[in-house]
């Protein structure tokens, strides 16, 4: 490896020092009496092909669950047990959330009351804590909130109802048990 | 430097090495964000909700990701979801999918449907116990989270024990993921 000088190779070593001419008149010396100087060149091409391949595979699936987003959630103790929450006074009125007869739609009932879409069930929750005569505002640590879907609402339904009540400021929240 | 002066009949050779060396590097850099986003985010299609209220996540956190997953499901299935999604057909896309459940990922782990619930606790504590070495319990149980994803086909009753499992594991801080909008 280090015998096989060749031109090529030399002006880029050189370019770095400061007497290159001069190193390059007696590497040429070096050379005068050897036949078709061997060029050294790394072929490349193919490698940069891979790497450009794997670049593109990289960005391509890098972006796979970034735009999913997460939403707080406070889980009750587990069934029989006991939680330190469990003595936070909740709304005593639930947000119960039934499957409708195609079993993809749901219906949404807060106070007996039927709420249309999601949008309205979190200006229905805002409303109702202006009701309690606290200007809508929510203490994050005390209230409290219990959502109830029957078990065949579908996740997509109970997750945004979840989220709604979020919305609306309640951060815990808790869920029923499936009946 | 020895000027080049033209037409000495060399082959005009291109220098890719720097080249070579910046893609080494942005590949290096995908390779590593790629693993630490997707490690235990298996593809799966999360509820899309009406105006989402969102939640930055605490960045170092430790945190586990709890996926629970339908029968037959698989990235065709998913896409397939993706694409009603797109197009505001929510039903659509809950029919694709089969609404039971098959397995529940935690972490990279895989456990087939239905479970012990002892072995799902069981799970969860362990990966707790294993990421919250040196934390006192206290920060623990303030600081450790876990990432719930179901599929949105899934009936409430599918994900309902492995809520359960989550919090009978001790774990206080859930976060149901959803997308963003």
């Amino acid at each position: 490896m280090s015998t096989n000088h060749s031109p090529n190779t030399h002006a880029i070593l050189h370019s770095e020092t400061s007497d290159g001419a001069h190193d390059a008149v007696t590497h040429r010396h070096h050379h005068k009496a050897g036949a078709p100087k061997p060029s050294v060149n790394l072929n490349v091409t193919s490698m940069v092909d891979i790497l450009f391949n794997l670049l593109v595979y990289f960005i391509v699936t890098v972006n796979f669950t970034a735009d999913e987003t997460s939403l707080k959630a406070k889980l009750p103790g587990p069934p029989g047990g006991t939680s330190k929450d469990d003595d936070t006074p909740a709304d005593k009125h639930p947000i119960v959330v039934d499957s409708t007869k195609d079993g993809y739609g749901c219906t949404v009932l807060f106070k007996s009351k039927r709420i249309n879409d999601f949008n309205e069930l979190s200006a229905v929750l805002k409303a109702n804590n202006h009701e309690k005569n606290r200007a809508g505002t929510l203490d994050p640590n005390s209230d409290m909130i219990v959502i109830q879907p029957t078990g065949k609402v579908r996740w997509q339904h109970v997750v945004n109802a979840f989220n709604q009540a979020t919305g609306a400021g309640y951060r815990k929240i808790s869920f029923s048990d499936a009946n | 430097m020895s000027g080049g002066g033209g037409g000495d009949g060399k082959t005009p050779t291109l220098n890719v090495v720097s080249m070579v060396d910046v893609i080494f590097n942005v590949i290096v850099f995908f390779i590593i964000t790629a693993k630490a986003a997707n490690e235990e985010m298996v593809k799966l299609v999360v509820p899309k909700v009406d105006s989402p209220a969102l939640m930055t996540l605490h960045k170092d956190n430790p945190r586990l990701v709890v996926s629970v997953l339908s029968i037959n499901y698989d990235d065709k299935v998913a896409d397939e979801q993706m694409k009603e999604i797109k197009q505001g057909h929510i039903a659509d896309a809950m029919a694709i999918s089969s609404g039971q459940t098959q397995k529940v990922r935690i972490g990279k782990k895989d456990i087939r449907w239905p479970a012990e619930s002892a072995e799902l606790i069981r799970m969860i504590k362990a990966i707790r116990a294993e990421r919250t070495q040196g934390m006192s319990e206290a920060d623990a149980r303030k600081k450790f989270e876990v990432l719930l994803r179901a599929d949105l086909a899934l009936p409430y009753k599918e994900v309902r024990p492995v809520m359960n499992a989550i919090s009978a594991a001790g774990v206080e801080n859930v976060n149901l993921m959803a997308f963003k909008e």
